[in-house]
């Protein structure tokens, strides 16, 4: 990971400008961001965080694209991607202890913001943190629903399919395309 | 600022704790809400309604329904205070997805969105405070609830819990473990329990429809329009 020089601190704040969340923050408060939570640049193929590892700070994703992966039985699954405004790795903001449940992997050039527990403590004033912030609970919310979403599925669809197993081959429930997605197996 | 409103505060940050919080800060949002007095039966808010308030409540306990297919109500769960009602249809303006029913003597403290959306684009203390305590909520259930997904879809044995505890409601022993069950059971009420919105309360999974995913505005344009980005 390179990090940027002084010079590159405007040119990081002018991406973070074209990002929806920060619309109304002036550049000043955006370089001031940049200054307490500095950028990094992976290139492709670069583990950007490891499944396991200790996890105490978040990604925000500024340029580029990374891609989020799990072992499941010694294969790669892929779990997902996060692009120009996505916040990666955001539990470890708020929950110590964590440790990081997937494995981020850069595709292409991706340039971050690394965020710590510290940005946002003592930056806590800076417009941008707060435009940060309102974001992160939007989205938050939504990857809640998701969750309780599939869990309710995988729930309601187990005794679907208990029923269906007994009658002979069926196709595959929600539960099992999860499953398969997350590595899980009888 | 009253002396109770800070001891309020302080017993929220107690149950639901984030990096740097301060009792005085919480209490300056506090400030902000109304103060209700909630005798038993006594609704909070109503499930399929506009999440237009979210709730702190800071005495008694509510107990939490779900209307069924036939219409007829059933309780999932009892929460008791100090503890967050409501924020979720406040933060994504989405339905009500219960009803909350006072079970006795309750005192709520609700925040308006209209204010709710002001502290929000704060950067005061107080509004630092009122993010950070929602975030620090939603980090919970979201770690949670991955872990309990997780867990459901590895473990063989969630399969042996969901025939009981998707028929009907559960009784708790002593020891807060159901009665009478397997350990394969018991991570089946815990999966449930931690289901995202529905954190530490002991539910019947079969009253629950699904929960539709929203987007708001700002939200949708936001991931879609690329010149936003």
């Amino acid at each position: 990971m390179l990090r940027p020089t002084g010079e590159q601190v405007s040119e990081i704040a002018e991406g973070l400008a074209s990002l929806y969340m920060f619309r109304l923050v002036e550049r000043r408060h955006l370089e001031a961001l940049v200054e307490r939570a500095p950028a990094g640049t992976w290139f492709s193929g670069d583990t950007v965080l490891r499944e396991g590892e200790p996890a105490d700070t978040a990604l925000l994703v500024v340029t580029g694209k990374l891609v989020a992966s799990v072992d499941a039985a010694g294969e790669r699954r892929v779990l997902g991607d996060s692009k120009a405004g996505d916040v990666v790795g955001e539990t470890a903001l708020f929950v110590r202890g964590g440790r990081r449940n997937a494995t981020v992997i850069s595709e292409g050039v991706t340039q971050c913001l690394e965020l710590s527990r510290s940005t946002l403590t003592d930056a806590a004033r800076n417009p941008a943190v707060v435009a940060l912030e309102q974001h992160l609970l939007g989205t938050m919310a939504r990857r809640i629903r998701s969750t309780n979403l599939n869990i309710q599925r995988a729930w309601k669809e187990a005794e679907v399919a208990r029923a269906e197993e007994e009658k002979g081959a069926r196709a595959p429930s929600h539960r099992e395309r999860l499953m398969s997605l997350f590595g899980g197996g009888r | 600022m009253s002396r109770d409103l800070r001891r309020e505060a302080g017993r929220i940050l107690t149950s639901h704790p984030y990096a740097g919080g301060r009792a005085a800060d919480l209490a300056l949002v506090l400030q902000r809400c109304s103060e209700a007095r909630l005798s038993d039966g006594d609704v909070v808010c109503v499930e399929g309604d506009k999440g237009e308030d979210l709730y702190f409540l800071v005495h008694g306990t509510v107990r939490v329904l779900k209307r069924g297919p036939t219409g007829e109500d059933k309780e999932l769960a009892q929460v008791a205070a100090p503890a967050l009602l409501g924020h979720m249809s406040v933060i994504d303006h989405s339905a009500r997805s219960a009803t909350c029913v006072a079970a006795g003597p309750c005192q709520v403290m609700s925040l308006d969105r209209k204010t709710y959306s002001l502290l929000l684009t704060e950067s005061s203390a107080r509004g630092t405070a009122l993010r950070r305590l929602l975030l620090s909520s939603l980090t919970r259930q979201l770690v949670s609830g991955n872990a309990r997904l997780q867990a459901l879809l590895r473990d063989p044995r969630v399969d042996e819990a969901e025939e009981g505890s998707l028929a009907k409601p559960r009784r708790q022993a002593a020891s807060g473990r159901p009665r009478g069950r397997s350990s394969g059971d018991v991570e089946g009420v815990d999966l449930l329990r931690t289901a995202g919105v529905l954190e530490g309360w002991q539910v019947d999974m079969a009253g629950i429809d699904d929960v539709q995913t929203y987007e708001d505005e700002d939200m949708k344009r936001s991931r879609t329009d690329p010149k936003r980005r």
